[in-house]
């Protein structure tokens, strides 16, 4: 190596990512080259500089936020993907000929519902293949279907188109794609495919309106929703869902009067403990607070979680209003 | 892979959230340092940690058993640093010449140094050392300041660093030429 080739070599050098044998002709060059050397040492001041610089330091206080975080958004994902399959389930219900709706609706709601490949797999509609369309399309291998076709009318859009076969020779094309059809549900908020439809929106809908008006419909319902037996887990995942990470304080007030309207039980109260311990909005602490105070009074309930996150919010709330409610709250509670 | 792994790896599949935190948790300390020596900040540095491993689980259906997990892992925080760096740049107005800034000139941060004025660490002396160290670090190009952190604060080893961001030994040893070139030309006063 040359001089130059060295020189550039110095930072790897320093770092001790050379080979033995190249580190060994970079300590014999220096030996022989001043230019060299000096270019080592102002490499080693710059490192000095560089190496200063004050870190975020990664604790275990970090580590553990970030776990915990993550633990969160995990659960989420996995209740958004559960609710999710539901919702497929419950509108393929819909469009099967068995299906009635209920009368006498209660609400009424239009939302965008993304199915795609698996909804013309599931469905059997009634095909009317018009004579002379060009776009033959196989939904199913076993079971032929121009289906799709049929679909892109109308309102549908269609998305991630992807094609999975391409035979010029033949011109058999065969591709998947999601397809996006405004649907108008009109059925009683009591019937449980119009209330899979309404947690789909609570937790998939970007317009707050719209999430502020399912959750506010199902909260509206009351006990009646639930008819005194267990609500519909799927239901009961989306209000949780919107109740603990809806941006809309609205939206998570609503969601929070619904759950108390259900059977209390460990998730609802994980949920509303999680506001209570959680939420940045002051009114949504109190009404967590009021909540559990209500629900351990019916139920003559004397909670561990209940009592320590009440005292916790006694002693270290940054609101004065929440901490006197939390021990008033406290004192009913325990007595 | 380790047959345990393999084991964990099968249950998180099935949302197994446990599983997928017992099969995380060797690895993501060192994800978090990565990405707080990146973005020099633990709020940052959290976000990518979240996004980072939201992407393994969610990959995890797609994710080969005979690859190496860990090194799978890597290779997703090296791209979610890089990609977090533009989001931010998005936010953050920075100006033309800072993008354009890709030869060692001396168009630094004019706003970056009248927004820092009131900062009180320019108190000190060291205080305004760091400060223009971190902004020399701003004139790299993402994967140069990643490479150059990877290298400087971390030691990882040139092969590793080039299995992380899935390129050759020759590209990592140039960017790193590259990288403390423009930064001994930033920081030339101190050094
Ligand atoms: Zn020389």
């Amino acid at each position: 190596m040359n001089h130059k080739q060295i020189k550039e070599l110095l930072p790897i050098y320093l770092y001790g990512d050379l080979t033995a044998d190249e580190a060994k002709e970079v300590q014999l060059h220096l030996a022989a080259c001043g230019e060299c050397r000096a270019e080592l040492e102002s490499l080693k001041a710059f490192n000095d500089v560089v190496s200063n610089q004050p870190a975020v330091e990664v604790t275990d206080k970090l580590l553990n936020e970030a776990r915990e975080e993550l633990h969160t958004a995990l659960r989420r994902e996995t209740i958004r993907h559960s609710v999710f399959e539901k919702i497929v389930e419950g509108v393929t219900g819909i469009f099967t000929p068995r299906y009635q709706f209920a009368s006498g609706a209660a609400a009424a709601l239009l939302v965008g519902i993304g199915i795609g490949y698996i909804f013309f797999h599931q469905t059997n509609v009634e095909q009317t293949k018009e004579a002379g369309t060009s776009l033959a399309t196989e939904t199913s291998q076993s079971n032929p279907q121009s289906a799709a076709a049929d679909f892109l009318h109308g309102d549908t859009r269609t998305d991630n188109l992807h094609f999975l076969n391409l035979d010029p020779q033949s011109g058999q094309v065969e591709f998947t794609f999601d397809a996006v059809t405004p649907m108008r549900v009109k059925g009683n908020v009591n019937n449980a495919q119009v209330q899979k439809v309404m947690a789909h929106a609570i937790v998939n809908s970007d317009n707050p309106g719209v999430r502020l008006k399912a959750v506010n419909a199902l909260a509206e319902q009351g006990g009646s929703v639930t008819g005194g037996r267990d609500a519909d887990p799927a239901v009961k995942s989306a209000l949780v869902i919107a109740l603990k990470s809806d941006g809309n304080p609205g939206v998570r007030r609503e969601a929070l009067r619904a759950l108390l309207q259900m059977p209390f039980d460990k998730e609802i109260k994980e949920a509303v403990l999680f506001v209570l311990l959680h939420d940045k909005n002051s009114g949504m602490r109190v009404a967590a607070i009021n909540g559990l105070e209500l629900t351990s009074h019916e139920k003559r309930m004397n909670d561990a979680d209940v009592l320590n996150a009440l005292k916790k919010k006694m002693h270290s709330d940054d609101n004065n209003y929440v901490r006197l409610q939390a021990r008033t709250a406290l004192q009913e509670v325990s007595q | 892979m380790a047959p345990h792994e393999i084991e964990l790896i099968q249950k998180a599949r099935g949302g197994d959230v446990g599983a997928f935190e017992a099969l995380v948790y060797q690895y993501d300390k060192q994800v978090l340092t990565i990405a707080a020596r990146y973005v020099n900040s633990s709020d940052d540095a959290k976000d990518i940690y979240q996004e980072v491993f939201l992407r393994v689980y969610k990959g995890l259906k797609k994710f080969q058993l005979r690859s190496e997990f860990s090194t799978w892992i890597f290779r997703i925080t090296t791209n979610v640093c890089l990609s977090y760096h533009s989001r931010r740049k998005r936010h953050a107005h920075v100006s033309l010449d800072q993008e354009q800034d890709e030869n060692d000139g001396e168009t630094s941060h004019r706003d970056e140094i009248v927004s820092e004025e009131h900062s009180p660490h320019r108190q000190t002396e060291n205080a305004e050392l760091s400060l223009r160290v971190e902004e020399a670090m701003n004139v790299l190009s993402p994967q140069q300041k990643l490479i150059f952190t990877l290298k400087h604060y971390q030691g990882y080893k040139l092969n590793e660093i080039a299995s992380m961001l899935e390129c050759s030994e020759g590209t990592v040893k140039k960017q790193l030429f590259t990288a403390v070139r423009r930064l001994r030309n930033q920081l030339k006063e101190f050094a």
